[in-house]
């Protein structure tokens, strides 16, 4: 029987039976999915890749524990979403009442969230997708403020303009891609 | 609500330059506003999504071949973590079903034997190297030799003298003071020496921490207080409670976890630190490193250059970063690196910084985490922080006697200080008033005028040299003792609050458990130099927003308060605070002296 085929359920009973290394295969069926999903609530690309990592390691860990007749997914991504609100909470910002706020929504996900299905690395697909159609001048002003984090006033600088009028842009490039996204995952329900 | 608006404040949050009203305001609407909530939420979210647009894709291979990597290099320090700390072990409680307990007892066989089986083949690895060091040394020995038999035949006859005595002679005893942390069969040699220590243990209490103490090529764990050692090389390097490490050889060591703290001479150039996560190398330099429990490795330098070096892992392709004078940098346990923000205080450099008051392990000091610190020395006496606005005072102020502030009922995260949760001003305006970030709140406060003098401050002090106030430099003073310099005191004059992360210092302290606050408190004896009268104060300390001690309407003249409070392992924040006693907060001078958290190092098994 070839790896592709066998269910979480059985690749669970057989590293509960000594074959530890079966474990791998639930790591490289939902790595990109379990980071896509922290993706959308943490910045830092090195912080998504540790924390996903430790989620993992807290699975393989306690694997003995878990019932292998439960559905895996959801146990692993609240895992995942545990090891992401400690990061969170040490991770103190200026702003604190505004980050509990968002905080306490994320916990709230985690505990909805956690039994539905999540379509967070279908979104991502979407997004890079619709992304790859704006033109190369929005294609920059996403990749200049969301990935190297510059600050408004700095693009502002670069593109000539007032920061209100950047980010008023911004603003539409973001509602171009949402509705983009939106309409992508209409055509390609999870 | 206006999406233009909340798209604006979206943005500044993400700057970093939403203004106080505006942050104020952002959140009264997300709060007040389900619906902004969400909104403000979902487009957090995708703001994010859109910074991993073009990531560098990790394939399931990298994603998987770093994964265990990792349980690997866990698996093999885990003995040491078995020492280090009994409790990561995870022993079924008696509770467990027998067969659970029966599955847990036969993993941890396996993983015993697979540990086993590891030292022996590093045996066997450390015997082979021994065999090849003796060798060349042998051989250099023949070289130095016939360099001498060349001089002449008076030297050859001298080294026949010398040979026959060494054959002669009864071989000596090893020296008593050498330490052996191996079981080990091979003695390794002694690669460095204690030089100075502070209330120091090592695991075993049997091994001395004196100074002069040889010690060999071999794993040690130290529980608690310093010890500084000199490499045989040239290399000084404290290490800071608690802390494992193993010194490899002469000019190396390898730090699985904990802080140190190394100055390294011209001539010990090279000195390397090796840590799970990668190897920092020495350019001639004074650099602190912490190795975390995560397998994150941070260096923070003081002075000259050191280079980082991560390994070639599934994340990174073994990066390399030179890092110079007041700089710092992580190396992940992916292999990434990245820059840090430079923070000295973190580590005890010198053990002129150690006073008696903060001994890692044993006892960590409130006043000096208040200043900066880290609670072991490193903070800066008359500075804190400011309760309007919870920043920390940049430069050192006198606090005694200046002009007032009037606070509001706000709580003020302290960001700056990863120890001290926030500040506040405490009053019952409101009914009750916010305590800690987590959002525990707190009733009990009287009404108060809700000013105060000066801010929250490590000591303090006032003199005077303006109109007819002449005072020379007076520090704080209880019960005739002094404090501000060498005894520690938190200034707190009344009507100001601070809140301690208890869970912040645990996380920064593996394996060690809190166990009790203990300090005095009073109004400073100097108060006198000013006036005769007494004016009332009311002392107050919280642990999660519930009131385990007070003491209101204390004078100068009051008996100094002892105060001793149990923790628990699941207490998260500690709350100190004074109020103005109703009679304003003019001339209340109060202090709480001698604030420490008493800890306990967990035994080994």
């Amino acid at each position: 029987m070839s790896e592709e085929s066998l269910t979480n359920s059985e690749v669970i009973k057989q590293v509960q039976q000594g074959s530890p290394h079966a474990f791998d295969i639930l790591v490289r069926r939902y790595q990109a999915r379990m980071r896509a999903t922290v993706a959308k609530y943490i910045a830092d690309h090195d912080d998504i890749f540790d924390i996903v990592q430790d989620g993992f390691l807290e699975a393989f860990r306690s694997i003995d524990t878990f019932d292998p007749d439960r559905d895996f997914v959801p146990w692993l991504r609240t895992i995942c979403h545990r090891r992401m609100i400690d990061f969170l909470r040490q991770k103190r910002t200026r702003y604190q009442a505004i980050q509990m706020l968002i905080d306490k929504g994320s916990q709230h996900d985690m505990v909805t969230k956690a039994q539905q299905h999540d379509n967070s690395l279908e979104q991502l697909q979407a997004l890079k997708h619709c992304f790859d159609q704006l033109n190369q001048r929005y294609q920059d002003l996403i990749h200049l403020r969301y990935r190297t984090n510059l600050a408004i006033k700095d693009i502002a600088i670069q593109f000539g303009q007032s920061a209100m009028s950047v980010s008023s842009l911004l603003y539409r490039v973001r509602t171009i891609l949402a509705r983009c996204v939106q309409s992508q995952m209409a055509q390609e329900p999870s | 609500m206006d999406s233009k608006r909340l798209n604006q404040w979206l943005e500044a949050f993400r700057d970093g330059t939403l203004t106080e009203a505006e942050a104020e305001q952002l959140a009264r609407l997300l709060r007040e506003d389900e619906q902004a909530l969400a909104q403000f939420r979902e487009d957090l979210a995708f703001t994010n999504l859109l910074g991993h647009l073009t990531d560098d894709m990790i394939s399931d291979d990298d994603f998987s071949r770093a994964f265990w990597e990792r349980i690997q290099a866990e698996d093999s320090t885990q003995e040491f973590s078995r020492r280090f700390c009994e409790k990561r072990r995870q022993i079924p409680s008696p509770t467990e079903p027998a067969a659970e307990a029966e599955q847990w007892q036969s993993l941890a066989r396996a993983r015993e034997h697979e540990i086993e089986k590891r030292a022996q083949e590093a045996l066997e690895r450390f015997k082979a190297e021994e065999r090849e060091r003796a060798e060349a040394l042998a051989y250099k020995a023949y070289l130095s030799q016939r360099r001498r038999l060349l001089v002449g035949a008076g030297a050859l006859v001298m080294l026949f003298a010398i040979l026959l005595l060494a054959l002669l002679a009864p071989k000596p005893k090893p020296d008593e003071s050498t330490v052996v942390h191996s079981s080990v069969p091979i003695t390794p040699a002694p690669v460095a020496t204690i030089i100075r220590s502070v209330d120091a243990q090592w695991d075993r209490q049997a091994y001395s921490v004196s100074k002069g103490t040889r010690l060999t090529a071999s794993s040690m764990l130290l529980q608690k207080g310093f010890v500084e050692i000199a490499f045989d090389e040239g290399a000084e390097v404290i290490l800071q409670a608690p802390c494992a490490l193993r010194l490899n050889d002469a000019g190396s060591m390898y730090l699985t976890q904990g802080i140190i703290s190394a100055f390294v001479p011209e001539h010990a150039l090279g000195f390397k630190v090796e840590t799970a996560a990668g190897v920092i190398t020495d350019y001639g330099t004074e650099f602190g490193v912490v190795a975390h429990e995560n397998g994150e490795t941070e260096t923070h330098v003081y002075k000259g250059k050191v280079e980082l070096a991560s390994p070639r892992t599934a994340a990174s392709s073994g990066y390399t970063e030179m890092l110079t004078k007041g700089q710092a940098g992580a190396i992940a346990a992916t292999g990434a690196i990245k820059r840090k923000p430079f923070n000295l205080t973190r580590f005890v450099y010198s053990l002129k910084h150690a006073t008696r008051f903060g001994v890692p392990g044993k006892r960590l000091n409130l006043a000096d985490i208040v200043g900066g610190g880290n609670g072991f020395g490193t903070g800066t006496l008359e500075r804190g922080i400011n309760p309007l606005n919870g920043m920390p005072y940049t430069n050192k102020i006198q606090t005694l006697g200046l002009k007032s502030h009037q606070g509001t009922t706000r709580y003020w995260p302290v960001p700056e200080n990863p120890f001290v949760d926030g500040v506040f001003t405490p009053d019952n305006e409101n009914g009750e008033i916010q305590v800690s970030t987590e959002g525990h709140t707190f009733a009990g406060f009287p009404n108060t005028c809700r000013a105060f003098y000066g801010g929250i401050t490590n000591g303090s002090y006032h003199e005077s040299d303006t109109g007819n106030e002449r005072v020379p430099k007076t520090y704080l003073r209880l019960a005739g003792k002094d404090y501000g310099i060498e005894n520690p005191s938190i200034y707190l004059c009344s009507n100001q609050g601070i809140t301690f992360d208890l869970q912040a210092i645990r996380t920064a302290m593996p394996c060690v458990t809190i166990l009790r606050f203990t300090a005095l408190c009073g109004i400073t004896e100097s108060i006198r130099i000013y006036t005769q009268d007494e004016y009332r104060t009311d002392f107050w300390v919280l642990v999660d927003g519930r009131d385990v001690y007070m003491k209101q309407g204390v004078t100068v003249n009051s008996p100094v308060q002892s105060l001793d409070i149990e923790l628990q392992p699941t207490d998260r924040f500690l709350t100190l605070a004074t109020t103005d006693g109703g009679d304003r907060s003019s001339n209340d001078w109060a202090i709480f002296a001698e604030p420490v958290l008493e800890l306990a190092a967990e035994a080994g098994p």
